[in-house]
């Protein structure tokens, strides 16, 4: 487990100096000159519709490979759950791991009224806005499973241990006799935004159960170590009580993680187009390709862009560099790191930044996909963005590189000469969620600061 | 600062500069222009340092206080008695409480303080003398082992009147009672006076203001005839050790917003803090005292109500939404003289021109508004002028409309016409406007 979890940090450190290397250099790459219209202004709508073409086509390429990455870490459960050994364990861990590298990415394209998360309209009525049920955090591990609290006490009165009726803090009862995907979707925000039941979070915790650093803004002192993630015993899936349904709860968690992705997929695809499905009928409304009795859910270019600027600005600025970063190190406190159970958060970190940098510059895993927003702003926001992201590569690979001594539970802590780092990464990516607003300018959309900070980030 | 930038952009804005764009997004504003659910929502500019402070306040906002002890070891210590275990329970989107819920249950934004019936040899420190037995404020909720003191009912009545046109109109009014009192009879004679949550509009722009520019208004003995009085509130600051000038809360018993919010944590949420280090029990009351305490020397430490000090504090007011029923509106609450206590504009310490609406002085307001609650220098019928910014875009925010401070009036009108004392003869001016005339005024005060 050790071992390979440094492999995957090393290699993970590679791929993002690589990244960050091939990102710099880019700025006008000769492979795009060919598509560049002859208006270079972002303000006409060519161009706009050009910019939105890429941003979708990342979408749907990014969202198949999250889906693909989140089959595998189905099959690898199922594997698990089948014959829990070590090493089908170790490989339901693996997949995970795996699966939040593409994931990742995607989170970019929350916040913008999309299919992952539009909080109303004819989105949101087809497809839901799942991400709550997907990606929710931080989560309340005392609501799902057993922990050991401060004072080393088991605690009880949980989903995994209540096999009846459930009934979560301040929500409604559920029944919970058997575990399915409709019973985790029934428990899933239940009675509270921390009442998380289901999504990738929900597994983590599962698959690698508390990792207890509690060694936090308050003075306690249970600690595990410096480079220790969580390590959930294999018994807990075989010999423990509650073995049976903890096995259920990783199935059903997963089958309906799958399911979720399938329909944010579907929404992204450009084979076909069918809004009575909502297969690819996201999509095309971004483009304006919808026609018929469908003509009124296109999406105005402009509006379009000023969603998804101003949501790019609240993603990088209101919850990655506040919520998952900032909160965290301020405290500093262990339950407010993203990924807490598997130690991953310095991956969390990575591609949700690698997703932004992505859109901006329309590239995908390192290859360019086609103009990206940054093709058509003047050349003084291009080095504005250009100076935030070369910071930010380099301190972002900094925090990836110093898990080998540190896990970002730990880089956190005061003292730590690891902190200062992520401060100024947070910093950094607050100026570059503000330099949405002159993005925004180079294409005639108007945005104010107020537009790139969400007053209502996900709260702790 | 903000002047110099101003100059700066200026200079640019004439050599057509092309950094115009990001040096004018970066002078600092005041107001927002979003009139959405998170208008009250809107920090200003902030520095890394002072958002950081920023979004852990906000996050010690809205997070749900529990029980200790507590696996969650950064978040235990509420109660053993308390009201509410978010500040966001009584605050929705930084706005009032309502009264109700959306079942129809009072809600917990509506507390009840409680005072002695003897209030004479107050020490210099002592607003009132708390009932002895609940102490200054009824707790509805209690820990695991501790029973919560009791439940609120209301009764309304309902009063007609009508205009000098002839046109009716109805009043509400409330008279809350105690029920299943968990602790024995409430003291003979004790007062009971309610309080719904005042919205957080505009705090750090009211902090700004100096005391000389508030006392500038003050004119306790009418000395210019105008049957306007205003006091200024002298209250005791236990951060400060002194007895400083009142500027916030229903009696401008709070000096400034960290005492106002350290006192509510200690009264509605039962958190100990370094400006109410005890919790919140009375001698009476044993399992209380017994109950199982938080970790730490605190529940709401030093940095922690800092934190939330900042968040409030940081927060832009909403700008006017005029129009021309709105500019005329404005005309008739001047000429009426709702401005003389509702004062329209200060200039504050940074030299910002803001407009609350509110002089932040007590003023008599009649025996039908009195509550019998005094509180260092505010006697039971008088109250601070409340800011009426943001007035029209509480409804919106909060869920539902309930004004003055027991939440009676179901409308702004109603709240007009409720006003009494200094303020009967500005209420009867308005209730012999013409109709067109008093619809003019209300767009003014829903444009704010």
């Amino acid at each position: 487990m050790q071992s390979k979890k440094i492999l995957l940090g090393s290699l993970a450190a590679a791929l993002a100096l690589s990244l960050g290397v091939s990102g710099c250099g880019s700025s006008s790459s000769s492979d795009d000159t060919n598509d560049v219209p002859t208006d270079n202004s972002g303000d006409s709508s060519s161009n706009k519709t050009t910019v939105l073409r890429t941003y979708a086509t990342i979408a749907e390429k990014n969202y198949e490979d999250a889906l693909a990455d989140a089959l595998a870490l189905q099959s690898a459960i199922d594997a698990f759950v089948a014959d829990p050994t070590e090493a089908t364990f170790s490989a339901a861990k693996e997949a995970w791991l795996l699966s939040r590298e593409s994931y990742g990415t995607t989170e970019v394209f929350r916040l913008s009224a999309g299919p992952i998360d539009a909080e109303e309209g004819w989105v949101l009525d087809m497809y839901g806005a799942p991400e709550g049920q997907m990606n929710a955090w931080p989560l309340d591990e005392n609501m799902i499973d057993y922990t050991i609290d401060a004072d080393g006490n088991t605690t009880s009165g949980n989903i995994i241990d209540t096999a009846g009726t459930f009934t979560p803090n301040s929500g409604e009862a559920v029944d919970t006799t058997s575990l399915t995907k409709s019973t985790l979707a029934a428990l899933n925000e239940n009675g509270g935004e921390a009442n998380v039941a289901s999504g990738y979070h929900a597994i983590e915790f599962l698959l690698w159960g508390q990792d207890q650093d509690y060694d936090s803004f308050y003075a306690d002192t249970v600690t595990n170590g410096a480079t220790t993630a969580g390590e959930r015993p294999l018994t807990d899936f075989t010999s423990a009580a509650n073995a049976d349904r903890r096995k259920a709860y990783l199935s059903a968690a997963a089958e309906l993680l799958v399911e979720d992705l399938q329909t944010v997929t579907d929404a992204w695809q450009s084979e076909s187009t069918n809004c009575s499905t909502g297969v690819g009928c996201y999509r095309a409304a971004l483009l304006g390709e919808l026609s018929g009795t469908d003509t009124d859910k296109n999406i105005a270019p402009d509006d379009a862009l000023k969603t998804i600027f101003g949501g790019m600005g609240r993603f990088v600025k209101s919850e990655l560099a506040n919520e998952r970063m900032a909160i965290a190190v301020l405290l500093p406190s262990e339950e407010d790191e993203h990924s807490c159970f598997s130690d991953n958060t310095h991956r969390d970190i990575e591609t949700n930044y690698r997703g932004f940098v992505n859109v901006i510059k329309g590239e995908y895993k390192g290859a360019s996909v086609g103009a990206g927003f940054y093709e058509y702003v003047d050349a003084d926001t291009k080095a504005e963005l250009d100076t935030y992201i070369t910071s930010i590569d380099s301190r972002v690979a900094a925090i990836d590189a110093a898990t080998e001594t540190e896990h970002f539970d730990y880089q956190i802590k005061s003292g730590s000469s690891h902190r200062q780092n992520i401060v100024n990464a947070k910093n950094t990516m607050r100026d570059l969620g503000d330099a949405m607003v002159d993005v925004a300018a180079n294409y005639g959309i108007s945005l104010s600061e107020d537009d790139v900070t969400d007053p209502d980030e996900t709260q702790i | 600062m903000p002047q110099y930038l101003l100059f700066f952009c200026v200079a640019i804005l004439f050599l057509g500069c092309s950094t115009q764009e990001s040096e004018q997004k970066k002078v600092t504003t005041h107001l927002t222009h979003d009139i959405s659910t998170k208008a009250f929502s809107h920090p200003v500019h902030l520095t890394n340092d002072q958002e950081d402070l920023f979004i852990l306040g906000r996050s010690f906002f809205h997070i749900p206080w529990v029980e200790a002890p507590s696996a969650t070891t950064a978040r235990d210590g509420l109660g053993p008695l308390f009201s509410a275990n978010t500040c966001v329970s009584c605050h929705p989107n930084n706005s009032a409480g309502r009264l109700y819920t959306k079942e129809k249950a009072l809600e917990r934004s509506l507390v009840i303080r409680l005072a002695s019936s003897y209030q004479k040899d107050l020490r210099y420190n002592e607003g009132f003398r708390i009932e002895p037995t609940y102490g200054g404020q009824l707790s509805v909720n209690g820990t695991s082992d501790v029973a919560y003191e009791g439940n609120i009912v209301v009764e309304w009545t309902k009063h007609k009147g009508h205009f000098a046109d002839g046109e009716d109109y109805t009043l509400h009014s409330a008279k809350y009672k105690l029920t299943n009192l968990q602790y024995g009879a409430l003291q003979e004679g004790a007062n009971v006076a309610p309080r719904l949550a005042l919205p957080l509009v505009g705090l750090g722009l009211l902090e700004e203001v100096s005391e000389e520019e508030i006392l500038k208004y003050e004119d306790i003995n009418d000395r210019d005839g105008d049957g306007i009085s205003g006091k200024a509130n002298r209250v005791f600051s236990p951060e400060h050790n002194k007895t400083m000038l009142g500027r916030f809360a229903y009696k401008a018993t709070a000096v400034d917003i960290k005492h106002q919010s350290a006192n509510a944590a200690h009264n509605d949420m039962g958190l100990s803090n370094p400006l109410y280090p005890s919790e919140n029990c009375t001698s009476k009351q044993k399992e209380c005292n017994e109950a199982l305490k938080g970790r730490h020397e605190f529940d709401l430490p030093q940095e922690r109500l800092d934190a939330i000090a900042l968040y409030l504090r940081s927060m832009k007011a909403p700008a006017p939404r005029e129009n021309e029923a709105f500019k005329e509106g404005r005309e008739i609450f001047k000429s009426l003289g709702c401005a003389k206590c509702h004062r329209e504009s200060f200039k504050t310490q940074n030299a910002k021109i803001i407009y609350p609406y509110s002089d932040l002085l007590l003023h008599d307001m009649g025996s039908e508004l009195a509550d019998g609650h005094s509180d260092f220098l505010a006697s039971a019928n008088e109250f601070r002028t409340t800011p009426l910014w943001g007035l029209g875009l509480r409804e919106k925010l909060t869920g539902s409309l309930n004004l003055l401070h027991d939440g009676r009036a179901h409308s702004i009108e109603e709240a007009i016409l409720w006003h009494g004392g200094e303020a009967s003869s500005t209420k009867n001016a308005y209730r012999h406007l013409e109709k067109t005339q008093r619809e003019m005024l209300l767009a003014f005060l829903e444009g704010l």
